[in-house]
Parts: structure tokens; C-alpha cells; sequence
């Protein structure tokens, strides 16, 4: 049977239209190499090719396992060219984390680059999953073939014609398939499709009316949704994307300044860290036109101290968690607005085509004013958990709400409370998810781990210390051990990604309890030098 | 024995003074993360009476850097550096 051709668009389609326009602007500079629209596609096609034996071969996943690195941004173009979703996997996580999310996926192909190619290997030395593996920079593929892989290596890729006709991509086919912390010990998968995507993408393209002459930061990890809005905006307006490496994100002026960036996105932590070592000059960054912050509360003096170092930009709150593609609520910050109680900046309101409610916990609707938590639908919603029935039914809700008229909600498990302009203030968690550095980290994967790593009896891990209300690590407490706590830390760091390890394991003899008879978790964070946990 | 050098780092990483050594640095040891990165600069600019440029910020990331660089700093003296 043959499918025909879509006329539709997909998350590839504006990348593909700049492509065909402009092939000789720049479309991505990272680690010192600018990469043009016209190389990058061809490399996408020449991968899309390799992924699907020349359109022989129907692939639904492709992993992409690489550092920041034109392999990276090329693979995951080249997965949608191949008509699958891209699956991010992180070189920098621990090789068991990577199992656990290669096993759950099970991607049917594998872009690696040369400095992931052996954790790749040993990743899926323990996995009865038998990937074909692209790596398309010259010496990596003869260890992997070694290993019994189905390798396709740089001197067969030179060889490989881009491919020409490209096996369609379905509105509801899903475009990308990210993990995130889950509460069980186990990485859980959040599947977005390409009319969840389409619909935020357009919004955006509204929103910012980028043209070929922007210049965008590319600051998140792309194991991290907020990427797919660094690249796919930039890229269906024919701009370019700077990739900044780590270290660059604790000097972010002298990023922007060195490149003449328009788009700056990223977490407010980065502004914490850049107002700390008073690096935000009055006028410093003239060239900015959008200043745009998520992932984490964005307290008030941040947003302050980046609008007088970049004057021309309009500074936005955003917020939206996965499951709601990329970000879901906007709310533009004006120096001398009303102030929240808490010093941290409304997340505004829902994007146009959104619903939301703020319901108590039976699910009823509260009044304007009252706190409760937050449910979003619209075309953002992803359609659940990867091959997790039980989650999705728990998050994803039908919401009565006229005797004829029920909606799909996603149940963010964020409190907020709707004020009387009909703006929205994010108070925090209604459970013991938190953010660290921007990270998601559910508490309770980490305490899982404990139990089952490390033996612990009790375990309970708290968001510490605390900076501008947000947490900027963890410390675990246990008991039942005999072990010192760093060779929990330890044992921890062998299935946890480095943001999710505890600073600190402290063993206890017992659980302080409070007046309900449950273990108190503001009793162990006051023991962290007074400070209040997040949580 | 450790130098002033270590004993800065240390505090700030929370970390033993002997296991500074001069090849350790931001991303290669899990204490030494965004944030105490951030806290060093600061910690070394006070220890030493000195100011460090975003460029600083930047390339001042093993303790080998910072000990190169503070060799090199006006006003430090040779003695202070160790």
C-alpha cells in the first residue's frame, strides 16, 4: 500500500522551504563552524538516505546520541527527513539512563557522533536492541562494526545520494520523543506530534516575525523541549542559530555582543549567575530584540537587570511543560508592572488557541483569585506517555465543562492562581517535582533510586540550597544504611544524569515526622542551615 | 601542604584542599558546576583584590588557567599566588 504524498506540513516543511530559498545563508554556527541551509539540508538528506536504506525502509525512531555538534543538529534533521521522529539521548547521562530510555524508545536507527560512539557501544552491549547506527565522522564506524553493530560509517556515507523523495510525515505521527524525570526511578517518555508542534511554531512565527537577518541563541540541551523552539523558529525564518558551549552560557553578554545576536532564549538562572558577577552593563547588549526566559520561575530583579542591559529587547516570561510542547503561557515583563507577593514575574496567560482552568483537587474549577492547579488544553496537548497507558490516564483528563461539552486537559501539577486581570502567577509544585538550574527533576525518581540502589529504608530528597525561590541542587536523606552517604552519592550517579545527583546523602537514624504522622520534609531541609526546601 | 590557590578552590567546591589539583576545572568535576563557577570567579577576585572579565569568566576554567592567569595579574604579588 502506498500512502500518497502529503501536501500538509510537518515539522521539517520550514526548514525544507528556507533551505530551498536561500541554500547559501548560514543556518547554524557551532564550535567554531558556520554551516549553511543548503549543506546542512543535503547532510539531512544524505542521513535521511542511510536511515531508511534509500526509502526502502519504514523507520518510526532515530535516536540522535551527540555532543552540541553539527552531527547533532543534522541528525535530528535528518530523522524528520526520513519521515520518523527524533528521540535526543545524552552522552553526558549516565550509559544505565541511556539504557533505560533506549530500551522504552527502541529507535529503529542511530545518529552518533565520534565522541559518543563508545557509550553508545557499551550502551547497547547490555540491550537486546539492534539499532543501525549512522556516524558519519571519519574512524568511528570499524569499532562499532566490531561490536556486531549495523554500522553505516563516513566512507559509505560518501557514497549515499541525499534522498530525494521523502517518506511523508502525518500531522498526528509524532515528530520528537523526549524523556523526563519520572517518579517511579524510571525516565518517562512524553510523545509530541507534528500538529502539537505545528501549532506552537505557528503562534511563534506571529509572535516574532523573525527574518533571515535574526540571529538566535541556541542554549538548551536538546534533550530539553525548549530546543526544538531554539532551532525550528529560527530555521523557518531563514535565520541563524549560535550554539553557544557551556562555559559561554556564565558570560551570556559577551555571547550576544561577540555575535550580533537579535533572539536571546534561555533559563533565568543564566541571568542569576550573569548579575551575580555584575556582568549586565546598562546598554550592554543593544543588539537584542526578544529576551525570552523559561523553565524556571523568573524572579523580578532578573528580568530588571536584563532589560537594562539589553533596551531594545522585549523581555518575555514563557512557561509549559512538555507535555504542552515547548511552552504554553506568555506574558511580556514591563519594568513598573504590578508585582507579585513573590517577587517573580506572572507567567501571563494562554497562548491563542489554549484553554485553561485552575481546578481544586476534585477537579472543580475555582474561583479567580483562589490558588489551585493549573490544566491546559488546546492542540499543544500531547497525546501521552510513551507506551504508558496508566500515566497518561492519571495526567491527561476529561474535563466536563458544559453538561454537553468535555475537553482533554493535561493536569500540569503546577499551582497558580488566576488575579483579577485574568493573568496567571505560577506559586510552585502541587507535588515534589522541581527545577534545577532548569532541569525537571521529580524527587521521588531520585528517592526511588535510593531505595533501590542503595538499599536506603526511608529515603527523601529536598530542593537545596535555595536562591530567588528556586533550588539550586539537592540533598538526599536515608535511613537504614550502613554505608557513608558519598557512596550513595556514588551509587546514585551510576543511573542519574549529573543535574539529579544529590550534593549530599546524610544518613539518619530516623525521619522527623510532623503532627500527621508523615516524614517532615521542612524539619530535614532546616537542617541544611535553615533553609526552606522546594518542594 | 596545600597553597592559597587550593585552599580558595576547595572552599568554595567544598572539597579537600590536597584534591585540588591543577587539571581539575568547570565540567570535569562534578562539584565544579555553573553556579560554583560563578562563586570562584567571585571568590578570586575578593582573595586577590583583582576584577575578572566576562572574557575571564570564560577561559578561566582549571585551576591551571586561574593559576597561569593570577601569575600574570598586576598587583599580585608573587607570594600571593601560592
Amino acid at each position: 500500500m502506498t500512502l500518497d504524498a502529503v501536501a500538509g506540513r510537518s515539522l521539517r516543511t520550514g526548514f525544507l522551504a528556507r533551505a530551498a530559498e536561500q541554500p547559501d545563508a548560514p543556518a547554524l554556527v557551532v564550535a567554531g563552524s558556520t554551516v549553511t541551509y543548503g549543506t546542512l539540508e543535503r547532510q539531512a538528506r544524505v542521513l535521511a538516505a542511510a536511515i531508511t536504506a534509500d526509502g526502502t525502509r519504514g523507520v518510526e525512531r532515530v535516536g540522535v546520541f551527540a555532543y552540541r555538534s553539527v552531527v547533532a543538529y543534522a541528525g535530528t534533521l535528518g530523522a524528520l527527513c526520513a519521515g520518523a521522529a527524533f528521540v535526543p539521548l545524552s552522552p553526558k547521562f549516565p550509559v544505565e539512563r541511556t539504557r533505560q530510555m533506549l530500551r522504552s524508545a527502541a529507535p529503529e536507527a542511530i545518529v552518533v557522533d565520534k565522541a559518543s560512539a563508545p557509550l553508545l557501544a557499551e550502551a547497547l552491549a547490555g540491550l537486546e536492541l539492534r539499532p543501525r547506527v549512522i556516524a558519519p565522522e571519519p574512524g568511528v564506524a570499524a569499532a562499532l562494526v566490531a561490536q556486531g553493530l549495523d554500522v553505516v560509517g563516513a566512507d559509505e556515507l560518501a557514497g549515499v545520494a541525499p534522498l530525494a523523495e521523502l517518506p511523508p510525515a502525518l500531522d498526528d505521527d509524532v515528530a520528537y520523543l523526549l524523556f523526563t524525570s519520572g517518579t517511579t526511578g524510571v525516565p518517562k517518555g512524553v510523545a509530541i506530534t507534528h500538529a502539537n508542534v505545528l501549532a506552537l511554531l505557528d503562534v511563534a512565527a506571529q509572535r516574532y516575525a523573525l527574518t533571515p537577518a535574526d540571529r538566535c541563541s541556541q542554549t538548551f540541551d536538546q534533550t530539553f523541549d525548549l530546543s526544538v523552539f531554539d532551532l525550528f523558529v529560527a530555521w523557518g525564518a531563514g535565520a541563524c542559530v549560535y550554539v553557544p558551549q557551556p562555559i559561554d552560557l556564565l558570560a551570556p553578554v559577551r555571547f550576544v555582543q561577540k555575535n550580533g545576536l537579535t533572539l536571546w532564549f534561555s533559563v533565568p538562572s543564566v541571568v542569576a549567575l550573569a548579575v551575580k558577577k555584575s556582568m549586565l552593563h546598562p546598554g550592554a547588549m543593544p543588539t537584542l530584540r526578544y529576551s525570552l526566559f523559561c523553565g524556571e520561575p523568573l524572579p523580578e530583579a532578573s528580568a530588571r537587570a536584563w532589560q537594562t542591559a539589553a533596551p531594545a529587547s522585549r523581555v518575555e516570561n514563557l512557561y509549559g511543560p512538555t507535555e504542552l510542547t515547548i511552552y504554553c503561557f506568555e506574558h511580556v515583563w514591563r519594568d513598573g508592572e504590578a508585582t507579585q507577593e513573590n517577587g517573580i514575574v506572572s507567567i501571563g496567560r494562554p497562548l491563542p488557541g489554549l484553554g485553561a482552568l485552575v481546578v481544586d483537587d476534585d477537579l472543580r474549577p475555582v474561583p479567580d483569585g483562589e490558588p489551585g492547579e493549573l490544566l491546559v488544553c488546546g492542540p499543544q496537548t500531547s497525546p501521552g506517555y510513551w507506551r504508558d497507558a496508566t500515566k497518561t490516564r492519571e495526567r491527561f483528563v476529561d474535563v466536563p465543562l458544559s453538561p454537553t461539552r468535555v475537553k482533554r486537559f493535561y493536569r500540569t501539577g503546577d499551582r497558580v492562581v488566576r488575579g483579577a486581570s485574568g493573568d496567571y502567577t505560577y506559586l510552585g509544585r502541587a507535588d515534589n517535582q522541581i527545577k534545577v538550574l532548569g532541569f525537571r527533576v521529580e524527587l521521588g525518581e531520585i528517592e526511588a533510586v535510593l531505595l533501590r540502589d542503595g538499599n536506603a529504608v526511608q529515603a527523601i530528597a529536598v530542593g537545596w540550597p535555595v536562591e530567588d525561590g528556586r533550588a539550586a541542587g539537592i540533598v538526599a536523606f536515608v535511613t537504614g544504611v550502613t554505608v557513608p552517604g558519598e557512596e550513595l552519592v556514588r551509587v546514585v550517579s551510576r543511573t542519574l544524569p549529573t543535574y539529579m545527583v544529590p550534593s549530599r546523602v546524610i544518613v539518619l537514624d530516623e525521619m522527623p515526622l510532623n503532627a500527621n504522622g508523615k516524614i517532615d520534609r521542612r524539619a530535614l531541609a532546616a537542617q541544611l542551615d535553615d533553609a526552606a526546601p522546594v518542594a | 601542604m596545600s597553597d592559597r590557590l587550593q585552599d580558595v578552590v576547595a572552599g568554595v567546591l567544598r572539597l579537600p584542599p590536597e584534591s585540588i589539583t591543577d587539571d581539575i576545572g568547570f565540567g570535569l568535576t562534578p562539584e565544579w558546576d555553573s553556579l560554583n563557577h560563578i562563586s570562584l570567579m567571585l571568590a578570586i577576585e575578593e582573595a586577590y583584590g583583582i576584577t575578572l572579565s566576562d572574557d575571564d569568566v570564560v577561559e578561566l576554567t582549571t585551576v591551571g588557567a586561574i593559576r597561569s592567569h593570577l601569575g600574570r595579574a598586576p598587583g599580585v604579588a608573587a607570594g600571593e599566588q601560592a
